[in-house]
């Protein structure tokens, strides 16, 4: 570290990706090339949900209680309220697996990071970027899947335009075809780096002034109170936002 | 340290590896890649292990709370049939016992009215009997009376005749006979 203390440069480095887990008391542990600290937090993620969903998870009871009951909620309100409104039901139910997978693994991630120790893999923009491209693929090719090439260019050109306005228009599905996982993207990173942000920010003016801003430590408790609902509302958003643009692509007649 | 205006790039460890200038906007292809690859092991090995067993279990316990609600259901129209059905045989048995009660009632009026003339008609005949007995008797009394008064008569003529005496003596003698009867 140099003399200065460059307190940007830190806060950048701290929701930043790297190569090493710093761990309190511990000398940090250095991850070999392909993993990083996000990849590592990646399948912690796993391992946390395959210990929820196949450990803790009692598939055999009648009445579920506790913790059952309350995942099974979830299932159902994203098998209800999120994949059969937005895809049918047919589509729905098959797609009812990986919206579950999306929203579980988004939050997951989303709550690791507000554990001390563990990093928000979510506010790296290429993680983010790569769950939104499993939606893009999802509506190109699971689009032309269903409905066949032709059907999927009709998707793109809606009928009852008018002729002069048809070019403008496919431009624009095309680009919005594009815009949707971008924006996917960037909500759920932004979002996610804006709350850590923020948190570090204003601890840094508690390190750099001392005690006298020691009562802006309510206003941390206040952020993080606020990330908790962001870590839910965004794997929320991001869940019901795919199923709604592989919705829109698998039925462009609505 | 590296710092540009353009993006903030970090590199807190100078020279210590050679990729340590990490602007968070620049995608890395490894970490899309180890998303995908995380992603996908968990969407299948929860796909298995969870999702299909759970949504199977929560489509049949639907199934089953639709089929008891059913159930109860058509258990509630029968028991109400049934209800409905009973109402009636109750009625029908309250009509048919009134009905045989009735029956009852005028037949044994019928009866008593019948046994009630029967009663007259015996009383009457005893009745009739009796009186012709009663006259009979009276009749044999008197006829017996007569006779025997006749009897007296001549018996009393008789000593009247054998004392042969004085009106005065006659009048005692008929007074002490008399007396004596």
């Amino acid at each position: 570290m140099s003399q200065e203390f460059d307190f940007p440069t830190y806060l950048m480095h701290h929701v930043s990706n790297s190569q090493e887990w710093k761990l309190p008391f511990l000398p940090a542990i250095h991850l070999p090339e392909p993993l990083s600290l996000h990849g590592v937090m990646l399948f912690i993620c796993c391992g946390i949900l395959f210990l929820v969903f196949c450990v803790l998870y009692k598939k055999d009871d009648r009445v579920p209680s506790g913790l059952t009951n309350f995942l099974e909620m979830i299932v159902l309100f994203v098998r209800d309220n999120v994949a059969i409104p937005n895809l049918g039901k047919e589509d729905g139910l098959k797609f009812t697996p990986f919206l579950c997978t999306l929203f579980f693994f988004i939050l997951t991630l989303n709550l690791m990071g507000l554990i001390p120790l563990f990093s928000t893999a979510t506010s790296n923009f290429s993680v983010t970027a790569a769950l939104a491209l499993v939606t893009f693929s999802f509506m190109v090719f699971g689009a032309i899947k269903k409905n066949g090439l032709k059907g999927f260019c009709k998707g793109l050109a809606p009928s009852g335009v008018p002729g002069f306005v048809l070019p403008l228009i496919v431009i624009i599905e095309i680009l919005g075809l594009f815009i949707k996982p971008f924006a996917l993207t960037v909500r759920l990173f932004a979002n996610l780096l804006a709350g850590h942000i923020a948190i570090i920010a204003i601890l840094g003016i508690i390190t750099m002034f001392g005690a006298a801003a020691m009562p802006l430590l309510s206003v941390v408790l206040f952020i993080y109170g606020l990330e908790i609902m962001v870590a839910f509302i965004q794997s929320y958003i991001f869940t019901l936002l795919s199923a709604i643009f592989i919705g829109q692509m698998y039925h462009p007649e609505h | 340290m590296t710092k540009t205006n353009e993006t903030i790039e970090i590199d807190p460890h100078g020279e210590h590896h050679g990729k340590a200038h990490i602007g968070f906007l620049q995608p890395e292809g490894m970490m899309t890649l180890l998303t995908w690859i995380s992603f996908f092991l968990i969407f299948s090995v929860l796909y298995k292990f969870a999702w299909k067993p759970i949504l199977a279990a929560l489509a049949n316990r639907e199934d089953y709370i639709k089929k008891s609600l059913d159930d109860a259901d058509k258990i509630k129209e029968e028991m109400e049939s049934l209800q409905e059905k009973t109402q009636k045989m109750l009625e029908q048995a309250q009509a048919e016992s009134k009905e045989i009660v009735d029956k009852a009632r005028k037949a044994a009026v019928q009866a008593a009215s019948v046994i009630n003339a029967k009663a007259r008609d015996d009383a009457q005949i005893l009745v009739d009997n009796a009186r012709r007995e009663i006259q009979t008797e009276v009749e044999k009394a008197q006829s017996n009376l007569r006779e025997e008064s006749a009897q007296i008569a001549v018996e009393l003529a008789g000593k009247i005749l054998e004392e042969n005496l004085d009106p005065e003596k006659n009048r005692k003698l008929i007074n002490h006979y008399i007396k004596e009867l």
